[in-house]
């Protein structure tokens, strides 16, 4: 069952790969907006970023999609442990950058996340989401592939539980965050 | 740990995950439903206007209220506008009414009000999306407050809240000013 626990972070770091890969410009524009990288890094690091995304999402998917077969790979905990790291820095950075947007929130103005994953503003939700996906990672890494599913019903709850936590992990921020409000209209 | 409760956590994980995704969206459909509705129309909305003030010159300037008060847009052919106003009648002088047609109504229903007809222009020009619609305006002619009336009883909490249901003599009548 730890193949979902993988398989779930991996296809959402693809998923932003992807999304950041078809539009670089809200990335980068969102590092700026953060405000918490030095202004010369921030070109480096969203081209960082998309690149580490798709390797590491496509190298815990291999593994994830390896331990749904039986094998057991080598390098399986290492794909694990790789997004742990890449979600783990998210999550910090996400505390940071949300520390440092909060004045600037109050004022009303929209900090975008930059995650690839929706265009919702920046909250302690984004960190959450990262921290949940380090979690499920880390316990991947530390019992990889176990319990192996052995029947295609087992699979199909693999894949079921792959999806449902992936989709939920994904929308969290969206759906935990704050509906604007418009000010001063009473009716 | 068995495949069969090793699922059995995972599912109580996506459980727990799936409360917090529904939490979070019944609050926000909770924030939607508890905001005005959004006119599509292009142009000035007219419960964008609270905060602003009426100009004191001009055509629109013929809505203020000396003194303060209360606006109301109506039209001869809305049975609601008339239930709305026998509401307010009370203001006397307080009162502005705004119809699309002419004034029978209000001189029949509010014979101390100012009423100015066929202001059909008016609507527009301050973006008054439907009749009855009603404006709170304070004596310094900033608007207050508004209200898309669907009720008599609606009205007299809003008059509650906007501080209105006791009329006070106006400072001057609207047919001093003119």
């Amino acid at each position: 069952m730890t193949t979902a626990l993988l398989a779930a972070p991996a296809l959402l770091l693809l998923w932003a790969a992807a999304a950041h890969l078809r539009a670089p410009g809200p990335l980068r524009a969102a590092l700026v907006a953060h405000g918490v990288l030095p202004a010369g890094l921030h070109r480096p690091v969203a081209i960082f970023l998309v690149v580490a995304e798709a390797v590491v999402g496509f190298a815990s998917l291999a593994t994830a999609t390896a331990w749904f077969a039986g094998s057991r790979p080598v390098a399986g905990r290492a794909a694990a442990l790789a997004v742990a790291g890449l979600t783990l820095a998210y999550a910090g950075y996400a505390l940071l950058a949300w520390r440092a947007t909060q004045s600037i929130r109050g004022a009303r103005r929209h900090v975008p996340c930059g995650c690839g994953l929706g265009n919702e503003p920046l909250t302690g939700w984004h960190a959450t989401r990262a921290a949940l996906m380090a979690l499920a990672a880390l316990t991947a890494a530390a019992w990889p592939g176990a319990p192996t599913p052995s029947g295609p019903a087992d699979q199909a709850m693999v894949l079921a539980a792959t999806l449902a936590m992936a989709l939920l992990l994904g929308v969290l921020p969206s759906a935990r965050a704050q509906a604007p409000r418009t000010a001063g209209v009473q009716i | 740990m068995s495949f069969t409760a090793a699922a059995l956590t995972m599912a109580w994980i996506v459980l727990a995950l799936l409360a917090l995704v529904c939490a979070g969206l019944l609050r926000m459909v909770t924030d939607l439903r508890s905001r005005p509705p959004e006119t599509s129309a292009e142009g000035i909305d007219a419960r964008r206007l609270v905060g602003f003030g009426l100009p004191s010159s001009g055509p629109a300037s013929a809505v203020r209220p000396p003194g303060g008060g209360i606006v109301l847009f109506s039209s001869p052919s809305c049975p609601t506008c008339a239930a709305v106003l026998a509401e307010i009648a009370g203001l006397g002088p307080r009162l502005v009414v705004v119809s699309l047609g002419d004034c029978a109504g209000t001189a029949a229903g509010a014979p101390r009000a100012h009423c100015i007809p066929q202001a059909g222009e008016l609507f527009d020009r301050l973006g008054i999306p439907a009749a009855p619609f009603l404006l709170a305006v304070d004596a310094a002619g900033t608007i207050t407050s508004s209200l898309l009336p669907e009720s008599a009883a609606q009205v007299r909490r809003w008059l509650e809240a906007a501080d209105l249901l006791d009329p006070a003599p106006p400072i001057q009548a609207p047919e001093e000013l003119r």
